[in-house]
């Protein structure tokens, strides 16, 4: 017998998608139920550009900090050639500088570890019971100083991990057992290098969710009917996308003038 | 007076401190019903900054403010509903210009942009790291003119540190941590981890 996961065709979980799950049920089952997609805005593709500049500076410790960043930028250019994110141009301005403070303090860890001719490591968890395994990638891992370090771009510097990144520290220890987990938390101005403490606790609370979505699923063999019975938070930043909006329209039946604008 | 109602007294509200932008005063009272404002003339007071927190927040005249708060500082809560706006709460104490603990919030972007600053002169400091809380002045006021009109923007800097007072307990990093949950408890500002030295043996240790 199948379980609920694989009777939606969930071969898998992540911590993205368990911290969706928590934040915004109806935008999660309408991604991974329905197969709707959501576009991400400009800060997401900041994170993205400057992770590109900071991992080719940190791979080839020689290349000029003005390569890093300009390769940076192209991806950023790159990624919202299209978009219409009115914060499109604020976000560019910040990207140089993030790379910049960001390669000033990981280059000195030295180069991170790499296998079969990728930069970022795949890694795949079973927690205890969970029937589906956790997949997601490494940022930088640090095999001779058992450290593997998460890169995150902000506008503003957090000053501790969040819950939803410490789940996702959690599944990476679980997945490197003997490895300590860092967040890297870069803004245009300063970074801050945080240690997860007590993953432990984090991978109960990353069980628990996993459990409930198990739970949920077991409700319905019919996606379109778990999706029905959820509500969408329009006000949310997330929905701030016109497809998902347009999408929710068309999945809870909103009229287009009911909806709140983001 | 202010842009926030008086809390009842005696519940789970604190007294507050209100700062009016208008006029670049700040406000408070006396803990009791129907105790008067006063003007605070010397805005010198600790301020809890591990547990600043921002959130939602609703204020309407006569009623007690709606609040729903962040889980963290980079987790937003979802927008309860219209009418809220974005704001930040934190506890400050002074038992010589404030009559003791008060709770200040706002949700006025240059007040904003003031605790923005001090939050980052805060982060900064070496003292941050020792668990002390800052004692922090408004040393002035910068007007602002905009569509608004000419509001005053608050210049806080901080002129000393010292040890959590026993007001401010129950919370923070120099308290001793409570029964309660390490989920539940507010958590106090990590510590910035500096790299590996040159031929270091591994930090990381097996959990599992």
């Amino acid at each position: 017998m199948t379980n609920a996961f694989e009777r939606h065709g969930l071969d898998h979980l992540s911590a993205s998608s368990i911290n969706l799950f928590v934040a915004q049920p109806a935008m999660w089952a309408m991604q991974k139920l329905l197969g709707h997609k959501s576009r991400v805005g400009a800060a997401a593709h900041r994170g993205t550009a400057v992770e590109a500049g900071v991992e080719m500076g940190l791979f080839d410790p020689n290349l000029p900090l003005e390569d890093c960043q300009e390769a940076a930028r192209a991806r950023f250019n790159q990624l919202t050639a299209l978009s219409a994110d009115p914060n499109v141009e604020k976000e560019r301005a910040g990207i140089a500088s993030a790379v910049a403070i960001a390669l000033g303090e990981l280059r000195q860890y030295g180069i991170p570890g790499s296998a079969d001719g990728t930069r970022q490591h795949r890694i795949e968890v079973e927690l205890p019971g969970v029937p589906v395994p956790f997949i997601g990638w490494l940022d930088f891992w640090y095999p001779d100083h058992g450290i593997i370090i998460d890169l995150k771009t902000q506008g503003r510097l957090s000053s501790k991990i969040s819950d939803p990144h410490a789940r996702q520290g959690a599944i990476y220890h679980a997945a490197h057992g003997n490895s300590e987990i860092r967040f890297a938390y870069v803004t245009p101005q300063k970074i801050g290098i945080y240690r997860l403490e007590d993953p432990r606790t984090h991978i109960a609370r990353v069980v628990s969710i996993a459990r409930s979505i198990e739970r949920f699923l077991s409700l319905s063999d019919d996606g379109a009917e778990l999706t029905a019975a959820l509500s969408p938070d329009l006000d949310s930043f997330y929905w701030n996308d016109p497809g998902s909006r347009a999408a929710a329209e068309e999945i809870w039946g909103l009229a287009p003038e009911a909806m709140p604008q983001a | 007076m202010g842009f926030m109602s008086v809390p009842s007294s005696g519940g789970d509200f604190k007294v507050f401190v209100a700062y009016n932008a208008k006029a670049g005063r700040w406000y408070t009272k006396n803990d009791g019903k129907d105790e008067p404002m006063f003007e605070v003339t010397d805005m010198t007071a600790v301020f809890d900054m591990p547990n600043l927190e921002t959130g939602w927040f609703k204020f309407s005249s006569g009623v007690a403010p709606e609040k729903v708060m962040d889980p963290s500082l980079a987790e937003a809560a979802p927008n309860p509903g219209t009418d809220f706006k974005r704001g930040f709460q934190i506890d400050l104490y002074s038992e010589k210009n404030l009559m003791g603990l008060r709770e200040f919030s706002s949700t006025a972007g240059i007040v904003i942009e003031a605790m923005n600053n001090l939050y980052d002169l805060w982060m900064a400091a070496p003292e941050n790291v020792s668990g002390k809380l800052p004692v922090v002045r408004c040393s002035g006021v910068l007007p602002i003119s905009n569509k608004h009109g000419t509001n005053y923007q608050p210049t806080f800097e901080i002129v000393g540190w010292t040890d959590r007072p026993a007001a401010l307990a129950g919370s923070g990093a120099s308290t001793p941590p409570a029964a309660a949950s390490a989920q539940a408890a507010p958590q106090p500002p990590a510590q910035h981890m500096p790299p590996p030295a040159a031929g270091s043996a591994k930090v990381g240790a097996p959990v599992f």
